[in-house]
């Protein structure tokens, strides 16, 4: 009865917790741009997060590590590096992003220029690490989480055609704008990968101290967890597809992302987005925080973990609390938010091997997994993905950059 | 277990202490090389400039100037083989973790944090 | 005569053997208990160089290795024959040809 219990509320946290601002822009800018026709890109990139949610988990359950220390382990110090470095370079620009989100969200609600809110916003995220535990962190912000299901809601409400919506989910160059299109192809792949993610659930799993009874609950937690959590996205892109592109409105702003929840919910419409788009993010930030004081901390060997008050683990709660106010410094620096989310996402993308690459080749390490090593099938849906990601990354960016000039 | 590879399963190893606490990686193995016998395993050592040196001595240079601020003395932390009590997934030594030197961070950091911020208890 | 080495600064290192001719990197130190000290029984000698440095091809060899394509080749050094000068390359004092081979299909770690 518990396990089960616990796989529903694994389930809760992943769909709460899988929106967060980098869907949230690529779908609305996809959706209000091409309407369904990039709806594959948020199924590729979920097929490939469940494989690597699973692998994760399965990976702390066998081999009794977290990855990022099985990494260096396996590696050795200098191996393992560059992928560090570049992941948590990454993380900050994704943090700086979730951040940006909650301050926009603000910026619609009050009026009040984005900026502002950098501290403020920052300054509460850090209190709850500081003062919280890991349990109210992950349950407390998902079941907030929840209310981005308006999205879904706004679906049925607006009613597509589903013989449309299939369609999305070929891929499909569109008849103009291919640079950009291909461009947030990426970006919705990279947001929906997003590697703090598996590094995340693998410390979540030594914390919960899952044992060999929790291999299958591991596998409906990822599988459903992140597919219902994709719907969600796909939601988005439909909505936006439905509201916005026959007015003619492209996401360029947040604002625009904003009116649509209008068409489905009247005025009300409008305090949802900035709500999902609120609690999604913030969410989003106390997990990338953790994430990234927890690989700092596995990297090096130091104590960790959110239970401890900051006093019994000062590096791991120093590692947060400087990886927050960098953050909050880019927010300052007034960077356009928008912009900051989609080259975030498209750069997550082309990092993605650096991580990916190395976890698979622990995947298939006896001496770690033992007889749960990965299937053919796992490695090659794996590498497909990550690999056509990157590629796609690398041709992408520098057209987006030439597009926009 | 009679043999051990030393890069596979000692070399960036996790270290507890005596109560399972983690006190860093086995950032170094230091080896003994004697005339007419076989080398062996003088200590293993638990300091980050060891872990920077493997890249270059100008990473441990710039390792060393941050570290100054909060090393005290024991750096770079060595233990030897004798102390190991368990050997697995990580390794076990007969030490405690908040008086060994790879804690000053630790302890430097607890200055700074409780000093200034509320809450830290 | 005894003297103390980093070990850690050495692996991943080219190892030549007698005729100076490349043996490979140093992978692996094999060592053995001898009441409470580890002793040294033999070192290995791969073909791969991560262990060094970051390498993105390596990671792609090993990744290949997965799939079962490419295997490993080197070489078994007994702890008599590995030299570490003060400068320059490790040398071991035999000729390859009088050294034990191994060929695995994946890679020994690291």
């Amino acid at each position: 009865m518990k396990k089960i219990l616990g796989i529903a509320l694994g389930i809760v946290t992943s769909i709460g917790g899988f929106l967060d601002v980098g869907s949230i822009a690529t779908s609305a800018q996809a959706g209000a741009a091409f309407g369904y026709s990039l709806l594959w890109a948020v199924l590729l990139g979920t097929i490939c997060v469940i494989f690597l949610v699973e692998m994760s988990g399965r990976f702390s359950i066998v081999s009794g590590h977290t990855i990022v220390d099985a990494i260096r382990k396996r590696f050795g110090f200098a191996g393992f590096i560059v992928p560090f470095a570049a992941s948590l370079l990454v993380n900050l620009l994704v943090l700086a992003s979730e951040l940006g989100g909650i301050c926009v969200a603000l910026q619609l609600l009050t009026g009040i220029r984005f900026q502002v809110w950098a501290i403020p916003v920052a300054l509460a995220v850090w209190l709850l690490l500081w003062l919280g535990t890991f349990d109210v962190v992950e349950d407390g912000t998902a079941l907030l989480g929840l209310v981005t299901l308006c999205f879904l809601v706004a679906v049925f409400t607006l009613g597509p055609e589903p013989r449309e919506l299939a369609a999305g989910f070929v891929p499909r160059l569109p008849g103009e704008e291919h640079a950009h299109y291909l461009f947030l192809a990426v970006s919705i792949i990279g947001a929906t990968i997003a590697p703090y993610l598996f590094l995340f659930y693998s410390s979540g799993a030594i914390e919960d101290k899952w044992d060999k009874s929790y291999i299958t609950p591991n596998r409906y937690i990822a599988t459903l967890g992140m597919s219902f959590g994709a719907i969600i996205s796909m939601a988005v892109i439909v909505v936006a597809a439905l509201a916005l592109k026959p007015e003619g409105i492209r996401v360029e702003e947040y604002e625009q992302a904003a009116l649509m929840l209008v068409p489905a919910f009247g005025r009300w419409g409008f305090y949802l987005f900035v709500a999902s788009l609120a609690i999604a993010c913030f969410g989003a930030a106390l997990e990338l925080s953790l994430a990234s004081a927890y690989s700092v901390s596995q990297a090096f060997g130091w104590n960790w973990g959110e239970d401890l008050e900051p006093r019994s683990a000062a590096r791991f709660s120093s590692a947060y609390t400087i990886f927050i106010a960098l953050a909050a410094l880019i927010v300052l620096s007034g960077l356009n938010p928008m912009k900051l989310t989609l080259f975030s996402m498209a750069i997550t993308a082309v990092i993605l091997p650096l991580t990916a690459l190395p976890f698979l080749v622990l995947m298939n390490d006896a001496r770690y997994m033992g007889e749960h090593v990965n299937s053919h099938f796992s490695n090659i849906v794996v590498l497909l993905i990550v690999l056509l990601a990157a590629i796609l990354a690398v041709v992408a960016i520098p057209l987006e950059i030439i597009g926009s000039k | 277990m009679k043999n051990i590879d030393l890069v596979r399963d000692v070399l960036d190893t996790q270290v507890l202490d005596r109560e399972q606490r983690p006190l860093g990686k086995v950032d170094g193995i230091a080896l003994e090389l004697r005339e007419g016998s076989p080398p062996r395993v003088a200590y293993l050592e638990v300091d980050g400039v060891t872990a920077w040196r493997r890249l270059g001595e100008r990473y441990a240079r710039w390792a060393a100037k941050l570290a100054r601020h909060w090393q005290r003395e024991g750096h770079p932390f060595r233990f030897t083989w004798r102390q190991v009590r368990d050997f697995g997934i990580d390794i076990e030594i007969d030490v405690d973790a908040e008086r060994a030197a790879p804690f000053d961070l630790e302890h430097w950091l607890r200055e700074k944090l409780i000093r200034r911020i509320p809450g830290g208890r | 005569m005894s003297r103390v080495i980093a070990l850690e600064r050495f692996i991943g290192h080219i190892v030549r053997d007698a005729e100076g001719r490349k043996l490979g990197h140093l992978h692996e130190v094999r060592v053995r208990r001898q009441g409470d000290d580890l002793v040294v029984r033999e070192y290995v000698v791969g073909s791969a160089g991560l262990l060094e440095r970051f390498s993105l091809a390596q990671f792609a060899r090993e990744v290949v290795f997965i799939f079962g394509i490419g295997r490993m080749h080197g070489y078994v050094v007994p702890w008599d024959s590995l030299e570490f000068p003060e400068k320059g390359e490790l040398r071991c004092t035999r000729r390859a040809a009088d050294l034990q081979r191994f060929s695995a299909e994946r890679p020994a770690g690291k």
